[in-house]
């Protein structure tokens, strides 16, 4: 998911420092006024939507075990290192994004045109 | 700057909120919701042992005047399986997923509360406590002293969940509970109904074929006459508190003795398990001190709760629900009043 090279009319653009990231946890970044969350998982950095795909609530609040993030609200489950839904009542996986660690920044992959967040897959 | 479009379904939480207004830093937060096995385990030994021993007072009382005072000490036990069964809806008595739905179920079983089914109910109930056509396990505060005592005498109750559970059964679900129910577990919960339903009836039938009747003595007389405590406990939650969404004030925690905190699971800090439900009941102690002057605290406990539902009542304060205070919060798509 990382060190995608960009089509022309995309760049990547500059999230958060990896060093500002809640060691082995989730930090809530706000980017074009949307919140995403990085996750500081056992398998590297994956980085997704914020809001949980059931009620909205703010996952980076919820308790994460290293792989999986708790919704704060109702206690759904997700895969943070896929976006996969795993525990009811989220059913709604999560959008991951496409990102990158360059000297210690975390960029994600940004479309120049339109400005929407790049999906590193598409969620179903 | 990139035009996107907002998030069209961001909530603020209570917890979002606490935090972002200073009562607790995530860093504490996050300390709170650490899981563990231990202190879940402990209680249930000894959760487990009281039951063994309010039993054996029903066992030794047989055939005396004390065999109903017993079934109803036996019985306030038996009913606060409600409290565990609470906890591992949240996913929070035990560090695993699959032990948290092992005991819940067993819990659900005791106290006829299937649990797949009591999870997803109490979800809408955590994003709508206290607004009226919404709040799915909301309890109004009666109009009447009579009003009161009858569903402190849990008639009401029972009688709704015996239709809940023959309603599942059939595999009919109300407009209500399609609502809250995700429509890929359905199924899942007509199975669940049919399960304990048939487990029930095979209890049953072994009762009049072996002519056995402990399952009435110790379990299902006991759970009958100990659920009015049950019921006035959860009146102590929300009963009485404003009809709103702010959680400053629609809930109200408990400070009660050691007993009943032993029985609830810690439940009594209920404010507090709204604030924050991902914090297990063994860190809810610890919750209370960090959010003291946060929430609502009834300092005389759940007499007090009552007798501030009385005075309701009975006119002597002004009733909560008496404003209109909740009829902009309700969900979007509800269909009442």
């Amino acid at each position: 998911m990382s060190d995608t090279t960009p089509a022309p009319s995309e760049h990547w653009a500059f999230l958060i420092d990896l060093a500002s990231l809640e060691k082995n946890d989730a930090t809530a970044v706000e980017f074009n006024n949307r919140l995403l969350a990085v996750f500081d998982t056992v398998q590297g950095i994956f980085v997704s939507d914020a809001r949980c795909t059931h009620a909205g609530a703010n996952l980076c609040d919820g308790y994460f075990d290293g792989r999986f993030i708790e919704c704060p609200l109702h206690q759904g489950l997700f895969d943070a290192t896929t976006g996969s839904a795993v525990a009811a009542p989220v059913t709604r996986n999560l959008r991951m994004y496409k990102h990158r660690t360059i000297n210690g920044k975390i960029q994600i992959l940004v479309p120049g045109s339109r400005g929407e967040l790049q999906p590193a897959e598409k969620p179903t | 700057m990139h035009t996107v479009k907002p998030q069209p379904d961001a909530i603020l939480t209570p917890i979002t909120q606490a935090l972002q207004e200073g009562a607790l830093t995530r860093r504490e937060l996050k300390a709170l919701m650490q899981r563990s096995n231990g202190p879940a385990a402990r209680r249930l030994l000894y959760f487990l042992a009281t039951t063994l021993a309010t039993g054996t007072l029903v066992y030794l009382s047989q055939g005396s005047l004390w065999q109903l005072p017993a079934m109803f000490v036996h019985g306030i036990v038996l009913v606060h399986f409600f409290s565990l069964q609470h906890e591992c809806i949240h996913y929070t008595a035990f560090k695993t997923r699959r032990l948290n739905d092992i005991v819940g179920n067993f819990c659900g079983m005791v106290i006829m509360l299937p649990n797949r089914f009591f999870r997803y109910e109490h979800c809408d109930h955590h994003t709508y406590t206290q607004l009226r056509g919404s709040d799915p396990e909301m309890i109004p505060l009666p109009q009447t002293v009579s009003g009161y005592l009858y569903y402190l005498s849990s008639i009401p109750y029972w009688k709704a969940k015996f239709s809940e559970l023959w309603r599942h059964v059939k595999g009919e679900m109300t407009a209500t509970e399609k609502r809250f129910v995700p429509k890929t577990e359905v199924r899942t919960l007509i199975t669940e109904a049919r399960c304990l339903l048939a487990f029930y009836l095979t209890v049953l039938l072994i009762c009049v074929v072996f002519n056995w009747w402990a399952p009435l003595w110790y379990w299902w007389l006991p759970v009958i006459l100990g659920e009015p405590v049950m019921r006035a406990v959860r009146m102590t939650e929300h009963v009485g508190r404003p009809t709103c969404s702010d959680f400053k004030v629609n809930t109200r925690s408990n400070r009660v003795n050691p007993i009943m905190q032993f029985l609830c699971w810690n439940m009594n800090f209920h404010a507090e398990h709204h604030y924050a439900s991902s914090v297990p009941f063994h860190a809810l102690p610890a919750l209370h001190k960090k959010l003291d002057g946060y929430v609502h605290v009834e300092e005389k406990g759940y007499l007090g709760a009552h007798k501030d539902i009385l005075q309701q009542l009975l006119g002597f304060s002004p009733r909560v629900d008496s404003g209109t205070d909740d009829i902009n919060q309700q969900r979007p798509d509800s269909t009442q009043p």
